[in-house]
């Protein structure tokens, strides 16, 4: 194969040569094997991709043409071949569909163009700035000699942009510059080479089987040209190897979970390295955030949710991290709010801290969390106080408010997208004192934690009382029965207001099941909006009444619902049209990894429950090892071998719940002191390891 | 060896004082940094104004009800505040996080404002900025209780009573339109 090169390109091959003898990373530049990304499915009706990183304050969009853009300024790139110009992308696709590495194939006749980028982080105290390391191949595939020319600018957003940094310049615009080795400047982006203008080009002509290489630097923030330069001294492949390196390392410092399901697990190593990249620092504190681009914000009903899924699947320290954010969202009233009129992230955040801390802090670390707890359910009860006390005057007589004992009414602009009193703000406040009464009882303060028991169990016999007085057999997204379904999905799971089996529950999934007309995934608003992740609730809900259809079409539908870099957008068509709402959604993620998480090991009761939700195919042998629990970390087995389940695991102190794989029933009792239940296994506390004969249920 | 010494000390002061930047606004007397906060402020620029004031306070308003509540609206104002950045518009401060910390000041602020009134009606007007505030943010029950505060420190005054007979209403109706 021939490689076509230019002069200064052949400096830094060598360079690298001598780098790479003292380093065992393995040298990617010289496999010149073709990029196949489009082998790799995508779900949406066009590409999108994210390169960002933990702490940095921009990313980098790869948009479904194949430029670039980070919110202030967009990376242009004019491949052609022989004047034609190339196709735009078909999938922008992760490495494996989730490893860091993105790559897209664009093509011009015989000539394909392969691009391939990865975000390296700035070292500290630079660290919210990332430069991407782009290499651009363009590769004769046919039988005779093309002329391939790059063309790549630097140029402004587009008029009407999807998203904007917020330190974006207006007023005098960024210079569109690139690095040149001598100036005392900063650029956009460098190339190795002097360029005058917006525009690099570069131009040659392949023979059949040639090759043609450009390494291109593009930093989020404008940066200086020696600091480029000295950049640039690290290969594109070393930085490839070692992006890829530090995403095995990410990963193994969480839970493992060795399934026979390569599909399940590429997703959520993409949804781990998700979440563990949309973070921002604050000061000491990190604070998750709602998406790389158009969602560079902070709202606690989706911090929650990520704070929770990066705790079940070990990620303590990260998750505790958050909750030093959280605290940073309370008001001086002692409520936890994030937006305007989003009630809910009260009871939210003290769910949070609950999950998050009771899963690996020491017991002295919870103290800071239950005192703005407390502060909270104070200001909740108040709350209460206020609308149970308060009436109208009509004639002569008073009458009290209507839904008084429940949360005043809101305008969260989002959610139930109604001003309305919600019933997912009631719902989330009853999880939140219940949170705060476990922290309570953990740290040994039993008074205490019975008053806020005392105080949740009348809440929650109002709350079933405002429940009957709507006159509705479900539970409405608010109390006066208008609003878009959301906070109300969370009744049975999370929030656990009512138990499993009410019927209401029921009859709320089937109302947002039959608006969607299918079971598992639900919509927002209209029929041809599907919803990522919101109806995950319902699914989980199901998965604890023993009903697994409605979460296995939930898990199908979030397997298939990707991009080619193994992330999920938040709301799309059923085309797969997700408009102005760019993936990756970190809530998605969340929701994925939760309901994976929970099918194998369920920590939210007093009890113990493995392979709740264990897919047919896990049963051929599946390990899960250093998952936190409420018990501290442990390893679980399974396997359905001929005519025989087994499950081993880290003892525990409480019952353990084992449910048999799916279709199966057991065809002798289990041995004392085992119990079987219907299609489970109830083993007592320090069990720790299960074999019981079953057969196929005809 | 005392030379020697004092020149050691005016050296490593001057390689100390050497690269630091001194804000302009740091400078201002106290009238004129509230003036240009007050210009910002009035031409909706609230993110603008909060270091005139700030330096206000600091320049010598800090015990006078006017730098306080002034101070108090720029940092409860900047948090709603929005700003076209490339064509888009978006909040003004970079996240919910800058926005609740600034309220949260603000409200602080407030309070130093209640402290440092000079009338009821500064203090009944301090009562009614914090519930229009908590009010704007969806705390309806917050904002009654603290209009009805400010409402009975200057009874004649009209706007607290206003804000109270709309709460009342919205709270009575579960906040959905009639």
């Amino acid at each position: 194969m021939n490689r076509v090169r230019f002069g200064r390109a052949r400096i830094f091959v060598l360079a690298l040569a001598i780098s790479g003898c003292a380093s065992p990373v393995p040298d990617r530049s010289e496999t010149l094997e073709p990029m196949s990304p489009d082998s790799i499915p995508d779900a949406y009706a066009r590409p999108s991709g994210a390169l960002m990183a933990a702490g940095a304050t921009r990313g980098y969009q790869v948009d479904e043409h194949g430029d670039l853009y980070d919110g202030e300024w967009k990376v242009v790139f004019t491949p052609t071949a022989d004047g034609q110009p190339a196709t735009p992308p078909r999938t922008i696709a992760a490495l494996d569909r989730w490893r860091p590495v993105l790559q897209w194939v664009r093509r011009a006749g015989d000539v394909t163009w392969e691009f391939e980028a990865v975000a390296v982080p700035e070292r500290a105290p630079r660290d919210t700035v990332l430069v991407v390391s782009l290499l651009v191949r363009a590769r004769n595939t046919g039988n005779a000699p093309h002329r391939a020319e790059l063309s790549v600018t630097l140029a402004p957003p587009d008029p009407d942009p999807v998203f904007v940094a917020w330190d974006a310049r207006d007023n005098p615009r960024v210079a569109l510059r690139w690095a040149s080795g001598t100036a005392r400047d900063t650029a956009l982006a460098w190339c190795g080479e002097s360029v005058a203008g917006a525009t690099f080009k570069a131009a040659t002509t392949l023979a059949p089987g040639a090759v043609f290489e450009r390494r291109l630097l593009l930093p989020t923030y404008p940066t200086a040209d020696h600091l480029l330069a000295r950049n640039a001294r690290i290969s594109h492949a070393r930085r490839v190897s070692e992006a890829l390196q530090s995403a095995n390392a990410a990963l193994a410092g969480g839970t493992s979970f060795a399934l026979p399901d390569s599909e399940v697990v590429s997703a959520m190593n993409a949804a781990r390295l998700l979440l563990l990249a949309c973070r921002e620092r604050r000061g000491g504190a990190w604070v998750p955030i709602g998406n790389p681009f158009q969602y560079r914000d902070v709202w606690l009903r989706d911090g929650a949710r990520v704070a929770h899924a990066l705790a079940i699947t070990g990620y303590g320290s990260v998750a505790r991290e958050m909750m030093a954010g959280f605290i940073g969202y309370q008001w001086p009233n002692g409520a936890f709010l994030s937006q305007r009129g989003q009630l809910d992230g009260t009871g939210q955040a003290l769910w949070a801290f609950e999950q998050v801390m009771l899963r690996g802090a020491r017991p002295e670390e919870l103290d800071p969390y239950i005192a703005a707890g407390q502060r909270a359910w104070r200001w909740i009860e108040w709350q209460r106080t206020a609308g149970r006390t308060s009436g109208t005057r009509e004639g002569g007589s008073v009458q009290t408010l209507r839904f008084g004992t429940m949360l005043p009414f809101a305008e969260p602009r989002d959610g139930e997208l109604v001003r309305a009193q919600l019933t997912g703000n009631d719902a989330w406040a009853i999880a939140g004192e219940r949170a705060l009464e476990r922290l309570l009882r953990t740290r040994g303060r039993t008074a205490s934690a019975d008053s806020v028991a005392r105080d949740r169990a009348r809440y929650t016999d109002d709350f079933i009382a405002a429940l009957a007085r709507t006159g509705l057999d479900y539970v409405p997204p608010s109390w006066q029965g208008i609003g878009r379904d959301w906070g109300n999905l969370a009744v049975g799971w999370p929030c656990a207001v009512l138990p499993p089996g009410d019927p209401r529950l029921a009859a709320t999934a089937r109302r947002a099941w039959e608006q969607a007309g299918e079971i598992g995934l639900t919509v927002y608003g209209h029929r041809d909006s599907l919803h990522g992740y919101v109806g995950n609730d319902l699914a989980t809900w199901a998965l604890l009444t023993g009903w697994t259809a409605p979460a296995d079409s939930m898990l199908d539908a979030m397997l298939h619902w990707r991009t080619a870099s193994g992330t999920a957008a938040e709301l799309f068509s059923r085309a797969g049209d997700f408009g102005r709402n760019l993936p990756p959604h970190p809530t998605a993620a969340a929701a994925l990894l939760a309901q994976v998480r929970n099918r194998l090991i369920y920590d939210d009761v007093d009890t113990l429950r493995l392979t709740l939700g264990a897919r047919r195919s896990w049963w051929q042998g599946s390990q899960v090892k250093g998952a936190p629990t409420w018990w501290g970390p442990i390893d679980l087995e399974f396997q359905h071998g001929k005519n025989q389940v087994t499950w081993r695991w880290s003892p525990v102190p409480v019952w353990t719940v084992l449910t048999l794989p799916p279709g199966t029933r057991l065809t002798s009792s289990p041995p004392a002191p085992l119990q079987g239940q219907g299609n489970r296994v109830l083993a007592p506390p320090g069990t720790r390891e299960v074999a019981v004969s079953v057969g196929f249920i005809d | 060896m005392i030379a020697i010494a004092a020149a050691v000390v005016w050296v490593s002061r001057r390689e100390a004082t050497r690269g630091m930047v001194v804000n302009p606004i740091d400078s201002l007397d106290a009238q004129t940094a509230f003036a240009q906060g007050g210009r910002f402020g009035t031409a909706g620029r609230h993110v603008e104004s909060i270091p005139y004031f700030r330096r206000a306070t600091v320049a010598g308003m800090g015990e006078q009800w006017e730098g306080r509540i002034n101070l108090a609206a720029a940092l409860i104002n900047a948090a709603l505040e929005v700003d076209s950045r490339l064509g888009k518009a978006d909040p003004a401060l970079r996240s919910s996080y800058e926005r609740v910390q600034s309220v949260v000041e603000g409200m602080g602020e407030a309070r130093q404002a209640m402290r440092v009134a000079r009338d009821s009606r500064a203090r009944a007007y301090t009562a009614y900025q914090d519930a229009q505030n908590l009010q704007a943010w969806g705390f309806p029950w917050d904002a009654l209780a603290v209009a009805q505060v400010a409402q009975s420190l200057d009874p004649t005054w009209e706007p607290p009573r206003r804000l109270i007979l709309e709460l009342q209403r919205d709270l009575a109706r579960g906040g959905v339109a009639p």
